[in-house]
């Protein structure tokens, strides 16, 4: 079994109280460490914390960590690195993206990684449909500052037809 | 759940907020300046036709100085968005003494999600500040389609508030904790259970005061979070009462003279003495009589007078600064206010 926070072999299983859940954790030797020494070190969020937690065993293998920074969502344009720096993600693409590397993160910083509070009163909308509203509101930015009016046109249309489907469904 | 008046001792006041982002669009840090005039008409198109007369909006850029300082006291607003706003940074002074007599409601536009809004309260009802925020909640989202995600829930920019998007906090006074040197032992444990506790101000000096949280926002319901939150409290209470004790057996002669000195002190605080403030010293001294009114030690029998006097001084720190600027247009209203809360309190 691999470690749930970075690629090595886990060798340690935790099993962890938060609140009444139990959680359990599959480690490398070295995420085991950090996990169980941040209890000890509440420091200035569980964010940072949880971001230096997940990437330290990554720095040791900078060639991995290049490789994972240059990854670049293809909706928002933001790249894992970009995301490392900032803490913030691009667009709600970025959660389906990037699913692979944040899912430690969530499991860090939450304990879980499944949703179990309210939904939202209006059905839940074609997230693909949304996703596709984000790229080509994108690229409409881009075709606009190259002057490519004609393109421009193409995808405006493309983006009305999108929204009218939205609003009528 | 708070029973008598133990809690209140140290309890200020309470706040939920919710996070949410509109489908379809980036989020705020990488939308251009089209979509975010975009998500401020969609968003406040909504909130017209609630047509609620307690909600509050801040757009941070139409607010009058006064309303703004007003505004990024009661932290409704992150230090984020005070970096970007170039003429707040130059005094980030940041702080909450003075909460809203009753709930109140505010939503912002484009912060870090596209759409945060909050109650406060100066009790810690969190289930009944919750109730307020979930209809609402339930009414904008009406014609608004969120980013959300049945697996992940609300999509948030920070993946730190993925979920429900929901942060409870109840802010609290633990001057005996803090004095016994016990607060890292006791945030520790209540770290392991989920529950942040940080400063509510960043400078040592009004380190009695703090904000306790819930850590996470995925996996539990809302109200089991705001449970969460407001279970702790009277955990905080026990030890804050004991080190009271501690304090008491140990020290009571020079505590009462502390709290009595601390008292007189703010007690002669008027508007011709404000440039002689010191903030720090001042929320030492409000710290003191807070604590000397729940040790019985002043005989001042309503809390709400140090609430006043709190308010005051703030605002009184918030004149000095004006007339320093030669701004006396905002130096008129903060006196104007400063006697209205004079005259309030004496009657």
């Amino acid at each position: 079994m691999k470690c749930q926070k970075c690629q090595k072999q886990a060798t340690f299983h935790i099993t962890d109280l938060t609140g009444d859940e139990l959680l359990a954790l599959h480690l490398c030797p070295d995420c085991a460490k950090q996990y169980l020494k941040t209890d000890e070190t509440p420091s200035e969020g569980p964010m940072t914390n949880a971001l230096q937690k997940q990437l330290k065993p990554l720095e040791q293998a900078a060639e991995d960590l290049r490789e994972l920074d240059s990854k670049v969502c293809p909706i928002c344009g933001i790249s894992f690195f970009e995301f490392r720096q900032a803490g913030r993600l691009g667009c709600p693409h970025d959660y389906v993206f990037f699913q692979a590397e944040l899912e430690p993160l969530l499991i860090n910083v939450h304990g879980q990684n499944h949703h179990v509070g309210k939904q939202p009163k209006r059905g839940v909308r074609d997230t693909e449909s949304q996703t596709e509203l984000i790229r080509l509101r994108r690229e409409m930015k881009e075709v606009v500052e190259q002057e490519d009016y004609e393109r421009a046109t193409e995808i405006r249309d493309q983006i009305r037809s999108i929204e009218e489907g939205q609003q009528s469904g | 759940m708070v029973d008598g008046n133990l809690e209140a001792d140290i309890v200020i006041g309470s706040r939920i907020r919710l996070a949410r982002n509109i489908a379809g669009l980036p989020f705020v840090d990488h939308a251009t300046s089209d979509q975010t005039a975009h998500i401020e008409k969609v968003i406040m198109h909504e909130a017209e036709s609630l047509s609620d007369p307690t909600i509050v909006f801040y757009d941070l850029a139409g607010l009058e100085e006064l309303e703004r300082q007003f505004v990024l006291d009661l932290e409704r607003v992150s230090r984020a968005v005070l970096r970007k706003d170039q003429d707040l940074s130059s005094q980030p002074k940041a702080s909450l003494l003075s909460e809203p007599v009753v709930s109140e409601l505010s939503v912002q536009v484009n912060e870090e999600d596209h759409l945060r809004f909050s109650v406060t309260r100066n009790d810690c009802d969190l289930l009944s500040a919750w109730e307020l925020l979930d209809r609402t909640d339930d009414r904008i989202s009406q014609n608004i389609d969120f980013a959300f995600d049945s697996q992940r829930g609300f999509l948030t920019a920070c993946p730190a508030n993925l979920g429900t998007g929901l942060k409870a906090s109840v802010m609290v006074h633990l001057p005996a904790l803090a004095q016994t040197r016990q607060t890292e032992k006791v945030f520790r444990t209540l770290h392991k259970h989920g529950i942040n506790v940080r400063g509510l101000f960043n400078d040592e000096a009004s380190g009695n005061f703090f904000r306790v949280s819930n850590q996470l926002t995925l996996g539990l319901t809302e109200s089991d979070l705001i449970t969460k939150v407001l279970d702790a409290i009277p955990v905080i209470n026990r030890f804050e009462c004991k080190a009271r004790e501690f304090v008491l057996d140990n020290n009571r002669d020079a505590l009462r003279r502390d709290v009595q000195v601390a008292y007189e002190n703010l007690g002669r605080v008027d508007v011709d003495q404000v440039r002689e403030i010191e903030w720090a010293n001042t929320l030492r001294e409000l710290s003191l009589v807070r604590l000397g009114v729940a040790l019985e030690m002043l005989d001042m029998s309503k809390a709400s007078q140090i609430q006043s006097m709190f308010e005051s001084v703030q605002l009184k720190k918030r004149l000095d600064s004006a007339i320093a600027d030669e701004n006396y247009q905002l130096a008129a209203e903060l006196r104007d206010r400063i006697r209205e809360i004079g005259e309030g309190g004496q009657s």
